[in-house]
C-alpha cells in the first residue's frame, strides 16, 4: 500500500461506503485523503477534503490550517 | 464491526483480570483537563525489530477513536514531522510542548514506548509478544493525565491439546511456523494496542467526549 493511487482508491471506497450506509467516517480519514490528493497534484480535491475534516472534527482546525499553509503552491 | 471487536477485547480482559484486585487510578487530573483530542507521537522503539514503531502506530487510532477522542491522523502527523526534518521518535518525544502546540493545537499528547516486540523460540513453545506503555499529558501544561501498560502474547490463544510429548512437539512446530511466516507480531500489536488504549479497561483511559455524548451522559 505504498502506492498513492492504491491508497486513494481504498480511502475513497471507505468514504463511499460510509455515505451509502449513513455512517460517520473516522477522525483523520478526510485529512489523510487530502494529503494523498496533495501529493498527487489534485489540489482542489485536497482542499475539499481538508474542509470536510474541519467541519466534522473542529478539533482538527489548527492542524489542518497549518498543513494547508505549509503547501507551497496553494494560495489561501 | 470495530465496536464488537473492542467489546470482545474488553470482555477478554475482564475475564483475564477478573480475579486481580487493582488499586483504582487517580483520574482527577484527567477529568479536570477533559481532553477532546489526542496527538499520538510516533512510538519510541526499545526492541531490536526495526518495524515495531510503525507497526504499533497503525493500531493506535481505532481504540482511541472508538473511545470518543479526536485522534490526529497518524500518517499526516508523521509526514509533517518528516517535512520538518524530524524522523527519529526519541527526538520527537523530546520536543517542547510549545513547538507541538504551534503546529497541532492538541488538547493532549500521548507518548508510547514499545518494550517487547517479536517472537522468541523455545523447544516446546514459541511466544510472540508485544508490550508497550503509554503516557498522556495535557497539551498546554504538560501535566500527567494518565499512564498505562499492556501486553499481549500468542500463547494466550494457542491451546496445548494434550497428546504427550510428541503432540506438544507438533504443536510447537506448527506454532513456530505460524509465528515466523505470517507477521504474527503485527497482529499481536493490535491486541496490545486495544488493551492499552480502549476506555473501559481496568485503570485505562477515560471515555472521551464523543463517546459520552453518544451514550447520553
Amino acid at each position: 500500500m505504498t502506492n498513492y493511487s492504491t491508497q486513494i482508491t481504498a480511502l475513497e471506497a471507505i468514504v463511499a461506503r460510509a455515505q451509502a450506509q449513513g455512517q460517520s467516517v473516522p477522525p483523520g480519514l478526510h485529512a489523510h485523503l487530502g494529503m494523498l490528493y496533495f501529493n498527487t497534484g489534485r489540489e482542489s480535491e485536497a482542499l475539499a477534503q481538508f474542509a470536510f475534516e474541519k467541519q466534522l472534527f473542529p478539533e482538527s482546525t489548527h492542524f489542518v490550517d497549518y498543513v494547508m499553509k505549509a503547501q507551497p503552491e496553494t494560495a489561501l | 464491526m470495530k465496536l464488537s471487536s473492542i467489546a470482545v477485547v474488553a470482555l477478554l480482559s475482564v475475564l483475564l483480570t477478573g480475579c486481580v484486585t487493582t488499586t483504582p487510578y487517580d483520574y482527577s487530573a484527567f477529568k479536570a483537563s477533559n481532553p477532546r483530542s489526542i496527538l499520538v507521537l510516533p512510538p519510541v522503539n526499545q526492541t531490536v525489530d526495526v518495524g515495531a514503531s510503525y507497526s504499533f502506530l497503525t493500531h493506535v487510532t481505532v481504540p482511541l477513536a472508538e473511545s470518543g477522542y479526536y485522534v490526529f491522523p497518524v500518517g499526516v502527523v508523521e509526514e509533517t514531522f518528516r517535512e520538518n526534518g524530524l524522523t527519529d521518535a526519541e527526538e520527537i518525544h523530546s520536543l517542547a510542548l510549545e513547538r507541538l502546540n504551534e503546529v497541532f493545537g492538541a488538547d493532549s499528547v500521548m507518548y508510547i514506548k514499545i518494550t517487547q516486540y517479536g517472537t522468541s523460540f523455545q523447544l516446546l513453545a514459541s511466544d510472540t509478544r508485544v508490550t508497550a506503555d503509554a503516557t498522556l499529558v495535557d497539551g498546554r501544561s504538560g501535566e500527567l493525565l494518565w499512564k498505562g501498560q499492556a501486553t499481549a502474547s500468542s500463547t494466550e490463544q494457542s491451546n496445548n491439546s494434550g497428546g504427550g510429548l510428541v503432540g506438544m512437539l507438533v504443536v510447537a512446530l506448527v506454532e513456530q511456523v505460524i509465528n515466523s511466516t505470517t507477521d504474527r507480531s503485527y497482529q499481536i500489536a493490535g491486541l496490545t494496542s486495544g488493551r492499552l488504549l480502549s476506555s473501559g479497561m481496568p485503570n485505562g483511559i477515560l471515555p472521551g467526549p464523543r463517546l459520552r455524548e453518544r451514550q447520553g451522559q
